[in-house]
């Protein structure tokens, strides 16, 4: 708890990148260039070349050294770049069995690596085996390989699938190429259909898309079951607070309060306190206020950002859960 | 008033004042609920959604619903700064729209236009 406000992370990966699972490393150097980049002291980047997370350090991060109530481990399944991707299913697994009632598996697959077929297989094996309740998706590759959320023969296959699955809430990387992904592969118009089709399912993207983050707020404030997560967009702020501000009050503006998520990014970015702290006390600067029409940042707001609006998207009573979590220890 | 009650008088108000104005260049509102402090909730729908104007709907619907015995404020999802809300106050209301420096222009782009030779 923070200050009083539920904190459930959106987003936070187990990455891999040893030198048994990197292919090719210019995915891992651009990102490790772009963490380094927004980074300052209190707020620093992990140098991860060669390392993967361990689950003790993580769980320690996560709810010894921060606010942190419940998490989602999500698989990246970027496969052109890591065998496993940079983020494999097993490792975010092993973090939910090392603390099940605080962490949350999200699933990854990908259709093209896989094959429809195989990564329809597999996500049911996520869910069943491992007791993924989400599922990530990346859809852009290298070499210009990449897939559409509304192609009704790769794509429909998989919502329903998931629908099935009883997981109504799927997970997309928008914008921020991690290597020589194509930009254009990386908009976030092609939920817009999907979207229209699947009413019943919620679809959160990442990143607000960067750099198509008008188009990302956008589709959002159109349709009611997509929704925004603040990750990487608020590791921007120790470097560039006022991107952050604008990025914030224009989703709060257009979106609204109840379809933003606060997600840490960690373990790229391992302070995970930092981040629940600075979003904990942001405050919309007058400037923006005026010339803009952003609307503060609310103590409501604030709460369902951090928490609140995840624990809805995935039915985690609040209340309850706290209870249960006083008497439990993290982690065993 | 119940606020059932209430409910009823402000979504009848709406579709006759607000809602075909609206409904004429396909958007729509619906009136979702009336707190006990008397705060209306309003849901924009069709081409409303996403709609960058809908902050300026949003003071009409004020206007038109604050008329309403124990009726105190309307709300959706989506707010705007206070700085803003002056402005379409202002603005629905025909008075003087509060100045501030993010109004003023950056260059002079509007003056008086230069003498035209005869």
């Amino acid at each position: 708890m923070h200050n009083g406000m539920f904190v459930f992370d959106n987003v936070v990966h187990m990455y891999d990148n040893t030198v048994e699972n990197v292919i090719d490393p210019v995915a891992m150097n651009f990102q490790e260039k772009f963490h380094h980049t927004y980074s300052r002291p209190g707020m620093e980047a992990e140098n991860y070349v060669g390392t993967h997370t361990e689950v003790q350090e993580a769980l320690v991060y996560l709810f010894e050294k921060s606010d942190t109530d419940m998490v989602m481990a999500q698989t990246v399944p970027l496969f052109s770049y890591w065998k496993q991707g940079f983020a494999p299913a097993w490792l975010q697994y092993k973090l939910k069995e090392a603390c099940p009632e605080r962490v949350l598996f999200c699933a990854g697959v990908d259709p093209l690596f896989q094959g429809l077929e195989g990564c329809l297989d597999e996500l049911e094996r996520q869910v069943v085996e491992w007791g993924a309740v989400s599922a990530k998706f990346y859809q852009a590759h290298a070499r210009g390989r990449s897939w559409r959320a509304d192609d009704p023969q790769v794509a429909y296959p998989i919502w329903e699938r998931c629908l099935e699955l009883g997981i109504d809430t799927v997970q997309f990387h928008k914008g921020i190429p991690l290597g020589h992904e194509f930009l254009e592969d990386l908009a976030p118009n092609d939920v817009q259909q999907a979207a229209a089709d699947f009413p019943q399912m919620n679809f959160i993207l990442h990143h607000f898309g960067l750099p198509h983050v008008d188009a990302t707020i956008n589709i959002a404030a159109r349709y009611e079951n997509v929704h925004l997560s603040l990750s990487a967009i608020l590791n921007l702020w120790p470097v560039s607070p006022w991107t952050v501000y604008e990025i914030l009050g224009k989703a709060l503006l257009n979106v609204g309060e109840d379809r933003i998520l606060y997600g840490s990014e960690a373990f790229a970015w391992p302070a995970v306190q930092a981040y629940i702290g600075a979003l904990g006390s942001m405050q919309m600067p007058e400037e923006l206020q005026d010339r803009y029409g952003y609307p503060e940042i609310t103590e409501t707001a604030r709460a369902k950002i951090l928490g609140l609006n995840f624990a809805k998207l995935m039915k985690v009573d609040v209340e309850a859960k706290l209870r249960e979590l006083s008497t439990v220890k993290a982690g065993g | 008033m119940s606020t059932d009650e209430l409910l009823g008088v402000v979504r009848r108000q709406v579709d006759q004042t607000i809602r075909p104005r609206i409904q004429a260049h396909g958007g729509d509102i619906s009136v979702d609920s009336v707190s006990a402090s008397g705060v209306v909730h309003v849901t924009f729908r069709a081409a409303c959604r996403g709609c960058g104007l809908r902050s300026v709907t949003t003071e009409a619907i004020r206007q038109s619903v604050l008329t309403i015995p124990g009726i105190s404020g309307v709300e959706h999802t989506t707010r705007v700064s206070e700085f803003a809300r002056e402005r379409l106050e202002a603005f629905a209301t025909g008075g003087t729209m509060p100045w501030s420096p993010a109004m003023e222009l950056p260059h002079p782009t509007v003056g008086p236009r230069a003498p035209v030779d005869p």
